[in-house]
This record gives C-alpha cells, structure tokens and sequence, in this order.
C-alpha cells in the first residue's frame, strides 16, 4: 500500500510541476496557428507577432475600428499619391536601436522587395516610401488612394528594428517596438513573450505570457476548462455548451466581419435572370439556419454587412418570402422541379454540410432539386473560379487589409475582381467602387457602402445567409481581455 | 548475408524513387492549382492576390516544367539536400528529423507500454486457456481492437486532465505530456500483443521441452519465464516492428488532437498544404526506417531463437 502512495505522490507531483501555473503576472495563452512562414510578412505570422504584443506598426485599428496613431503620431495626404506620416520621437526597438524615419522606411521597403508581396502593401499599389526629413516618412501610391493609413495598421506593415531583416529573412526576436518582447520560438509548439519595461507607451501590467499553438479547437477548450490555459482563442460553436455553468470561465463573443454566403454564378442560366436569384434569396430562412445549425451563435444576415456596422444599409429586412419564391420562379418560366442546381461545400467547414441539407429541404419546398457535392477546397476552387458550377458555399471576411470593406467589394464585385466567383460584372459597380477609392470623407464612404451593399442584396448576386460569430474564453482572473474583431491583438499593455 | 543485404538496398532504393515520385504528384491529382493551396496555408485567407499566386510560384521553382522539377530535387537529394519546406521555407530536413524523433519517442513509450501489459497477461491467460480470466482478457482484448483513438483520446482526456486533474491535455513540453498519447496509442498494440503472446505460449506449454523442463523439477514459474516466454515472444518482436513502423508516420488523429509535433502532423499538414518537400522526405525516412527496423527485427528474430541461430533451418 504504501508503495502505491509513493507512486501516486510521486506522479502527482511530476505531473503537477508539468502543468503548474505560470509565475504571477504570466499567462499561458492558446493560440489557433503555428508561425507558418518562418514570420515572412506576408504570412498569417504577420497577425501572431502583432497579437503577441510584440509588432507595432505606424497605425493602429482599435477595438472600435477607429483608426489610431501608433508608431506615427499624424498623418496626412500632401498629393492624392503621397502621404507623410510624422514618425513618433523617442520610441526604441527592443533591441536598443531608436525609430527613426530611416528604420520605418527600411522595415516597408523590405516590403516592397519581397519575393512573395504582402497584399497590404506591394509595389503593385506602392511606388516608394522615402525619408522627407529626420522624422517624416512619404509613402508614395501607384493610384491615388485614401486607404493607406489604414492598411498601415495591417500586421503586415509592422516596424522592426533594421537588425530584424537579413537575407530576405524576418527575425522578431527582441526587435520589436510592442508592449511584448518575443524572447523564445518554437515553430510548432509554441513561444514565450516577456514585458518590454521601456515600452513608449507604458509599463505593461502582465510580466509576459507563455503563447501555446494548439490547433485543435476540443484541445483548446478543454485547456480552459483545466486551467491549463488563461485564454484560448477562438472556441468552436459546438463547444460553447461546456461553457455554460463553469464560473471561472468567461466567454468574449466577437462579431466578426464574416458571412457565410451562397454564391451563384451570375454568368450561368438559371442565375443570368435577377429573378431566379432572387427567388433562391426569398426561398431560404436564414433566422432558420442560424437557429437550428449554429444554435444561436451567427447572426441571420439581411446582406453582406451586419446591420451593427458603420456602413450597413439602412432597414435591412428579411428575405424569406417562399410565396414570392415561387412567384418569381413561375415568372421566369420554371416550372416546379423542373430545375436541379448542383450546389458545392467544403469539409473543411464542418457546419456546411448541415447547411446544405437544410437550404436542400428549402429549395425543394419551391421546387428546386439541389445536388450537394462536399470535397476539400482546393478540389473544387479550379472550377469555381471558372465558373462551372451553379451555387457554392463561402465563409469570407469581409474586412481586409483595411478596416473598411473595400478590399472585399473590389475583390469580389468588380469585373476585375480577384475573387469574384459569382462572376458579377457591371460598369455600373465598377464605377462606384473606383469612386470609393478617391473619396477622401469616411462618412461618404460608408454611405457609398451602404448602397453597394443595398444593390448586392436587391439584386440578389450572391444569398447572405449568417454572420458568423467568433468566441474566446478566458479565466475570469484575467482582466481588461477584450477579442480584437479582426484578430490584430491580444496581448495588450492593459492585460492583467 | 550479403546477398540479403544488395536485395534490402536494391528495394529501398527502388521504393524511395517511387515514394518521392508519388509525393511529388499528389499535389496534381486533385486537378486545382498547387501554389494557391500553398499560398492559402501562409495566409488563411480563400481570396488570393493573384500577383501574389506568381510571385510565390517563381519563388518556388514551380513555374517549371513537372520533369525539371524532380530531376532537381532528385539530384540535391542524392546529395543530401532535401529542399526547403514550400510553406515555411525551413530546411525540410531539420523539420522530419525533429518530427521523427517525437514520433519515435511517442512509438516506443506506447509499444513500451503494451509490451509492459500483454507479455505477463498473454502469458498468463495461456497458462489455462479457456479459463474465467482468458475468457475476460480475450474480451478486452477485442474490444480494444474496436475503439478508435478519435474516441478513446477525448475520453481520456476528460478523464485524467479534466476531471483528475492529473496529466496536461496537450502539447509536448515533458515526460509528463507523453503518458496520455502513449496509453491511448498503446490500446490497439496491447491488445494485439496479448492474443498473439496468448496463442504463441499455448504452442510453446506443449512443446516437449517444456514438459522435460518441468518434469527436471523445476517450478512451472522458472519454465515459463526461462523457457517458455523467449520463444513465446518471438512472434511479438515481429509485430512489434511492424506497429513500430507504423506508428511512426501513422499516429495523425493522436497527434493533432494532443498538438504533437510529430511525423503523422507533419505528413497530414503536408498533404493538406501541399508541401512536396515535405512530403518526399517524409515519405523516405519512413520507408528507410521501416526497413532498418524490420532488418533490426530479423536479427532479433535470430538471436533470440537458438533453433533459427544454430543454422538447424534454413
């Protein structure tokens, strides 16, 4: 007996050493992705290093979406092709080195002369950045453009030290300007920040944080539940119930800029007639889906945008109407079951194929056959970008590079459009999305917005069916933790 | 011996080229473009610059002719270079060798510790076959067979993380992380050892020697563990290398749900992000591996069964 005590108290304690917590002022973190790219810039690495506390760049989004200063203290547009931004004075990297115009200008230069060119900022929309004066910088556009203090915020735009960058490599380690140092990493499993105590913006109340990448979402949750973890990023949908009674665990919902959308290709009969398109839009309950598959964690979507946003379309109404469904139908000469659309999801998403069987049943209630093919993505990408296919499934954020939808309309609306799969093409749209690109109000913006986003919804290219929500979970312990809508920060100089 | 040696080389070498061939087509197979589904694994994004898909494509190399590209890497692996990763550009062969080794220290710690289990308990239930307790393990035994890792990995997380409180839930940082992947890794191993040590030492209590053992006096505990449990192991040396082998590159569910950086994660994110170098490597230090281990095996086989080292067959 006594030698089974011995191993019991021998294996607890090993065990325990193992797991125990941090030193005060010390999270351990759980991240969803690994550094992938080795912290090329242009990779998702760009997002860790920034939600490490570690990257800054010469702006910032905050949590509201206002564009703030960060490296730069002001900024202003001297010529529709050129900014100057007033670098911040006395600022250090982590390696002792001072922000200088110089260092800035070096660090987006590294940019521009990048094998493989950050969507953010590449010579295809960047012509120069120059040093104007000791503490000025000028960023010269290829088009004139009004979104470039915004896609200065981007990850990808970080300031390093000038040591950082070497042979076409980029070293995070103590080359920072953030709250957090990166002292340690490890590709694969994981990486250890410390308090940078000459940060400019403060001392940072935690000491520094043990960042774990775990990519499985049951892991990361069930680390929270254990206490293994202090916050774990990103909970899936399915996991939200284990939640519901724990009182040291506090789930964070963020409404993030993404929409589950059905696409359909505009260029292929049926969908060539606004009408059918419109009866598909009129024949599925999104209130239905986000009940019955998410269970209450996405938002029925009444367009591209969510109505909480600065730029959604005023009164925004749903849809569903299976009586004007069928109207539609009979309008554009289909008769009931006469019709059979193939429609294509991704496993990678494992909700979709639930989505399916539902739009299935509610595309059959006015009388469209519906294939589902579900494969791997990159199975079925080829033939949706040249579109031959009929309807498919996609999860897309819509904020990109910029805290305005922009990039997603050009992209996915324009004639030009690199991800227009629905294969929409007007002059009318492309006028009016060139027209955003030179409007220097954000207020005009938002309205011109506003109407795109009226005319997507009215016109019915696409069915907008939930805006997905994501969730963290974080030890109640764990104060001034807030989720960032576009995943730029997490280790703020305010946690604690 | 020698001859035995030019047959096993002649067949790595034969099995490499088709491996890194194979690895080097999947990519192809499924019709869509390989750069953008690299492109997509850097990024996590659907909606790519198509300046971009370029770039990477020339950075890559992959804008070449399919030929050009193999006979390339053939000729720097002949040489012992095995390229860089495509998605994080690192030295492919740093990544599999440091995969392999976690791979292998998860293998042998669960085979370890099925090893552990069934050699006592195969024995034991083949001391009196048909009995209450052979009647039960053979039970345990099949049901083992039956439980997925999917299954049993979550379970026993709730239950020794969770609920105990006693083991982390994931990652690879100590001594500690390993017993949970290893128990769960170790069922399906465990169970097979014990039928296969059970059948084998029900052969081997019959054998005359045995009967001569015993009846020279000695306990019937001495002859089983002398005598009886050499040859009874034999045929688990054998599986043994097998599940070795397999192990190595075939652990993904218990890898990715416990975050081990091992072999079958990094195979699995290869296929997914189509990462040929990976892959190519991946898939001949495998094969090279499971050779040697099998080799290591037969000479184990040799060693331990006198019958077979004193050149009574051939």
């Amino acid at each position: 007996m006594s030698n089974r005590k011995t191993i019991l108290a021998a294996s607890a304690l090993a065990l325990s050493v193992a797991t125990a917590a941090q030193a005060a002022g010390t999270l351990t973190i759980n991240e969803v992705v690994n550094v992938v790219a080795g912290w090329d810039m242009a990779s998702d690495d760009a997002y860790l290093g920034s939600r490490s506390g570690c990257y800054e760049g010469l702006t910032k989004v905050d949590f509201d979406g206002e564009l703030k200063p960060s490296l730069a203290t002001a900024w202003s547009q001297s010529s529709p092709t050129a900014w100057d931004f007033k670098i911040r004075q006395g600022v250090k990297f982590q390696d002792g080195s001072p922000l200088t115009a110089e260092a800035a200008a070096n660090a987006l230069n590294q940019l521009l002369v990048a094998q493989v060119p950050a969507r953010a900022f590449s010579k295809k929309n960047i012509k120069s950045v120059a040093v104007s004066d000791a503490e000025t910088l000028r960023v010269t556009t290829v088009e004139p453009s009004v979104f470039l203090p915004g896609q200065l915020a981007s990850p990808a735009t970080t300031i390093l030290a000038p040591a950082a960058y070497k042979d076409g490599k980029v070293n995070p380690i103590n080359t920072c300007t953030g709250p957090f140092a990166i002292t340690r990493v490890d590709a694969k499993q994981g990486m250890t920040v410390k308090r940078n105590d000459s940060y400019w913006g403060g001392k940072p109340k935690l000491d520094g944080a043990e960042i774990k990448f775990i990519s499985d979402a049951n892991s990361r949750a069930t680390q929270i539940r254990t206490g293994e973890a202090d916050i774990a990023r990103i909970i899936s949908a399915t996991a939200l119930g284990q939640f519901k009674n724990l009182k040291n665990v506090k789930l964070e919902q963020t409404k993030a800029p993404r929409t589950l959308m059905l696409l359909l290709n505009n260029k292929k009969k049926p969908f060539d007639d606004i009408r059918v398109r419109q009866a598909i839009q009129a024949a599925i309950d999104t209130s239905a889906i986000a009940a019955a598959v998410y269970e209450g964690a996405a938002t029925p979507a009444m367009g591209p945008f969510r109505t909480t946003d600065p730029w959604a379309p005023a009164n925004q109404k749903p849809s569903y109407d299976p009586a004007k469904a069928k109207k539609l139908l009979a309008e554009a000469g289909i008769k009931p079951g006469s019709l059979t659309l193939n429609l294509w999801g991704y496993v990678s998403k494992v909700e979709l194929k639930d989505v399916a069987a539902v739009v299935q049943e509610m595309l059959g209630q006015v009388g469209i056959k519906v294939d589902i093919r579900m494969a791997e993505y990159k199975a079925i990408e080829p033939d949706m970008l040249a579109g031959n296919f009929d309807m498919a499934f996609m999860s897309r954020g819509y904020l990109t590079d910029v805290p305005e939808p922009i990039g997603f309309i050009n992209a996915d609306y324009s004639c030009s459009g690199s991800f227009n799969i629905a294969h929409y093409c007007t002059p009318e749209m492309d006028t009016e999305i060139s027209k955003i690109y030179g409007t220097k109000d954000q207020v005009d913006r938002f309205k011109m917005y506003a109407n795109l986003g009226e005319k997507i919804q009215r016109d019915a290219i696409n069915v907008f069916l939930v805006h997905e929500s994501s969730y963290d979970a974080h030890a109640t312990k764990i104060k001034n933790y807030k989720a960032h809508f576009i995943n730029y920060y997490t280790m703020t100089p305010g946690l604690e | 011996m020698w001859t035995i040696a030019l047959k096993r080389f002649t067949l790595l070498c034969a099995t490499c080229v088709f491996i890194s061939l194979l690895a080097f087509i999947v990519p192809y197979m499924n019709g869509g473009d390989p750069v953008r589904t690299i492109l997509r694994s850097r990024i996590g994004d659907v909606a790519l610059d198509t300046e971009a898909v370029e770039a990477l494509r020339i950075s890559l190399g992959l804008e070449q002719p399919l030929y050009i590209q193999y006979l390339s890497w053939l000729k720097a692996a002949l040489s012992g270079d095995f390229g860089y990763s495509f998605v994080s550009r690192a030295p492919v062969g740093q990544e599999v060798l440091r995969s392999l080794g976690v791979s292998f220290t998860l293998a042998m710690a669960a085979l370890g510790l099925a090893l552990l289990v069934a050699l006592p308990m195969g024995t034991l239930v083949a001391l009196k076959p048909g009995g209450r307790l052979d009647n039960i393990v053979t039970f345990f035994t099949q049901s083992l067979v039956a439980i997925p890792e999917y299954w049993f990995a979550p379970i026993s997380v709730l239950i020794f993380s969770l609920y105990l409180g006693l083991l982390p839930s994931a990652g690879w940082q100590g001594p500690s992380y390993i017993v949970l992947p290893a128990l769960v890794l170790s069922l399906r191993p465990m169970a097979y050892f014990t039928r296969v040590t059970r059948a084998a030492m029900i052969d081997v209590l019959q054998a005359p020697y045995i009967t001569a053992a015993l009846s020279r006096g000695l306990s019937m505990r001495q002859t089983v563990v002398h005598h009886g449990l050499r040859n009874g192991s034999m045929p688990v040396v054998t599986l043994f290398a097998l599940w070795l082998a397999g192990l190595l590159g075939g652990s993904v569910v218990v890898e990715v749900i416990f975050s081990i950086p091992g072999m079958g994660r990094l195979i699995y994110e290869g296929v997914v992000n189509n990462d040929v170098p990976v892959l190519q490597a991946s898939f001949m230090c495998i094969v090279v591996l499971s050779i040697v281990i099998n080799t290591i095996a037969d000479v184990l086989y040799i060693l331990l069964n006198p019958v077979v080292r004193m050149g009574h067959v051939h």
